[in-house]
């Protein structure tokens, strides 16, 4: 009986260090050997580790639970494939929030980015400078004022017309 | 799956869920339903056992959640309520008097039974039933960290309540 390697066993398994298998050496090292005659701290463990060894023999379910078990299940027919399951159709409404989440955040940020765009070029077209600036607005209205009577000629000839009409109106009028 | 196979592959573990389910519910009896019901369900599902890499880790978890069930229709039914981490109060019944343990280890058992769910849960399935912590976190579906602690708390209560009761005599 190796006393030292039973009771660092013993340590580590209050540490929670101990394996399966060492837990199962502690079982089978204190299941048959009384704790009365141990002193403590090694009593504490062996009324422990004998508890564990006989509360995993009960075998109560026996022959009599499977006949009765068995006749039950050969009158019941094949249960019908199960739906989507709770947690599934928790997920699904995860998802789905996600995705709205993400299409907003993708809109808003194209329409971010053309607001951006639109600042930056009117930037571009704006001058810090005044001398610049009145050259350009010069330039602008000389433009428009060079592009401004364009079509006055002809706007003059559908004037004439227009009288034309008009007096031959009038004389038709005073004949009848 | 035929019923043949059933009764090599799942039948067998009938007893180590009769035991958790004595654990849980305190009471022979109730915990026979339970098995019962948790192995009726399991054979309807039988198209489904194969997509189980653990059959006996899924019974196990069955059993749990038909015994949560149970409590929160309980609850339900008095208080209109219930955590699911709370202390679940069990009958007077010892579950180890299906066993002939005598006074000294009936005292542990009563040591175990006052421990919180989990932590009465957790201790069972590792130290009782000799199961890894993988196979405990995937039956409790319990992270494997909340596993280790469980255990680990479960472990320092029951050693302090042992060198109390040492030192002053048991209950």
């Amino acid at each position: 009986m190796d006393w030292n390697r039973i009771d660092s066993l013993v340590e580590k398994y209050w540490a929670g260090e101990t394996t399966v298998a060492e837990e199962r050496e502690l079982k089978e090292f204190f299941r048959l050997l009384p704790p009365e005659a141990l002193s403590a701290p090694r009593r504490e463990a062996a009324l422990l580790f004998r508890y564990y060894a006989a509360a995993e023999t009960p075998q109560p379910l026996g022959k009599a639970f499977d006949a009765r078990l068995l006749r039950q299940l050969e009158a019941r027919p094949l249960a019908p494939p199960s739906t989507p399951r709770g947690w599934l159709v928790n997920w699904l409404k995860v998802a789905a929030c996600l995705l709205m989440v993400a299409a907003t955040v993708l809109v808003s940020r194209n329409e971010y980015r053309k607001a951006a765009e639109t600042r930056r070029l009117t930037a571009l077209e704006t001058y810090d400078d005044p001398r610049r600036a009145y050259e350009a607005t010069k330039k602008a209205l000389l433009l428009v004022s060079a592009r401004l009577n364009t079509g006055k000629a002809y706007a003059g000839e559908i004037r004439r017309m227009g009288e034309a009409e008009a007096k031959v109106r009038r004389e038709a009028g005073s004949k009848q | 799956m035929s019923l043949e196979e059933f009764q090599k592959r799942v039948l067998p573990v009938k007893n180590k869920l009769f035991r958790f389910a004595v654990r849980l519910t305190g009471n022979p009896e109730d915990a026979e339903d339970i098995v019962q019901e948790v192995l009726i369900r399991v054979w309807n599902r039988r198209q489904e056992v194969d997509t189980y890499r653990n059959v006996e880790a899924w019974c196990m978890r069955l059993v749990k959640n038909r015994f949560l069930d149970g409590v929160k229709s309980k609850r339900h039914r008095t208080t209109g309520r219930m955590a699911e981490d709370e202390d679940v109060p069990v009958h007077t019944h010892t579950p180890y008097q299906v066993t002939e343990l005598n006074d000294t280890m009936q005292q542990v058992n009563r040591l175990i039974e006052a421990l919180p769910l989990r932590q009465k849960q957790v201790i069972h399935l590792r130290d009782v039933e000799g199961y890894p912590y993988q196979e405990i976190a995937e039956m409790l579906e319990m992270d494997l960290n909340q596993v280790k602690v469980n255990l680990f708390r479960a472990r320092t209560a029951i050693r302090k309540r042992l060198t109390d009761a040492e030192n002053y005599g048991l209950e």
